[in-house]
């Protein structure tokens, strides 16, 4: 296979395949970030052979609390058999069957010690939680929620829709007002100033219109647990970042600049290099590709650093 | 194998307990028990318990509910520690 061919991906268009109908956060700060990381990330499906640290660490979080939430809520289990069933499965998932060894982290703070310690002292903290959990209709318990979501009043060429995509962590209720929740992770101490960094934020404004939307509730916005994990310890806090329905607004009428480009980029398959980006967050990914001197070289470090998967942004209900 | 990175000692429980962290870590998981499990909560929960003790915070803080903040800004003090 050639490093440019592409595979299929059922969030694309049939009539233009190059064009994402179904999209995500993910997918789209990719592309407000920069056109061309976009096209490796997203279109080929490129990441780096070695998942981040930090990303596997976040989603074996966010995994944990989901799970905890659905043992407690759905199945009706106490709060240590619970914990005693998410302790076993991230045991399970940051073990390498193949190697018979742990999962190796490089990074200090964040392995597979520190993880499960966060996690154990996480769950305890919060087991009485103030948060009540939303019970929707048909006594779905509002935890793990996919969404997809029309963009309104606005069509492709081909007369598609973009549907806009996320799963929820929960929906809650906190003092008689509706909330998102959501669990960040961080090496850094966790004040004011890191809160302020989610407004604006594209995931959160996002995920803020899906509720009212989808779910036919009013929030106030997201409901956000920060955990600084150290090497010696995990600390935990608890900060609401809101979102006003003109702010909401705002988010909507800007997307659909951000659509414009996105659909022109697919058409014309040219996906611009935004060289203002590449040093930000620590530095792109795919800052090798981008930097090779050849289209060999380029090709030949795709093919040999990355590997390919699909990135279907659909969230299908499991 | 071993873990290639450091796990805290708990000295008081090890002298009780039938493994210690280390050797938990390092075993398949599908090898795990249900007292294993509680065995790797326990001493997690101590190390807390110890930290806490050694910064004067006490075992348990209650969590505390306070009215929604300004908008777009959290503010960890007033929320949930």
């Amino acid at each position: 296979m050639d490093a440019f061919d592409p595979i299929p991906n059922p969030s694309f268009s049939t009539k233009n395949p190059m064009l994402q109908l179904y999209l995500d956060s993910t997918s789209l700060n990719e592309f407000k970030i920069c056109p061309r990381r976009y096209f490796y990330s997203i279109v080929m499906g490129y990441q780096p052979a070695e998942q981040s640290v930090h990303l596997t660490f976040g989603i074996l979080m966010h995994q944990a609390v989901e799970h905890y939430w659905l043992f407690r809520l759905k199945d009706h289990l106490d709060h240590l058999d619970a914990l005693r069933n998410v302790v076993r499965e991230v045991m399970k998932a940051t073990w390498d069957y193949e190697k018979g060894r742990p999962w190796q982290s490089e990074v200090k703070t964040k392995n597979r010690f520190t993880l499960v310690r966060t996690i154990v002292w996480y769950l305890d903290k919060y087991q009485n939680d103030p948060i009540q959990t939303v019970v929707l209709p048909g006594e779905k318990v509002a935890v793990e929620l996919p969404f997809q979501l029309p963009v309104e009043n606005w069509q492709t060429e081909q007369g598609e829709e973009f549907i806009l995509c996320g799963k929820m962590d929960r929906l809650g209720e906190l003092n008689k007002n509706r909330y998102v929740t959501d669990v960040k992770t961080t090496q850094r101490p966790i004040n004011s100033a890191w809160y302020s960094k989610f407004s604006p934020d594209n995931q959160f404004s996002l995920y803020s219109i899906a509720a009212k939307v989808i779910f036919g509730t009013e929030v106030l916005g997201i409901l956000v647990d920060g955990i600084q994990v150290v090497q010696t310890f995990s600390e935990f806090h608890r900060g609401i970042v809101e979102r006003t329905p003109e702010q909401l607004e705002r988010w909507l009428h800007d997307l659909r600049f951000f659509l414009a480009q996105l659909e022109w980029c697919a058409t014309n398959n040219e996906w611009p290099l935004n060289d203002s980006n590449c040093n930000l967050w620590g530095g792109c990914p795919f800052r090798g590709p981008c930097a090779a001197q050849t289209k060999n070289i380029r090709e030949m470090l795709l093919k040999n650093d990355y590997k390919r998967r699909v990135w279907d942004a659909r969230f299908l209900p499991m | 194998m071993p873990n290639d990175y450091p796990i805290p000692q708990t000295p008081a429980l090890q002298r009780v307990s039938r493994h210690s962290l280390q050797e938990l870590f390092s075993r398949d998981p599908e090898t795990y028990t249900k007292p294993d499990l509680d065995e790797i909560i326990l001493q997690i929960r101590d190390l807390r318990d110890r930290l806490a003790t050694s910064t004067g915070e006490g075992k348990v803080r209650q969590v505390r509910v306070a009215a929604p903040m300004p908008q777009g800004v959290g503010n960890p003090d007033a929320l949930g520690l």
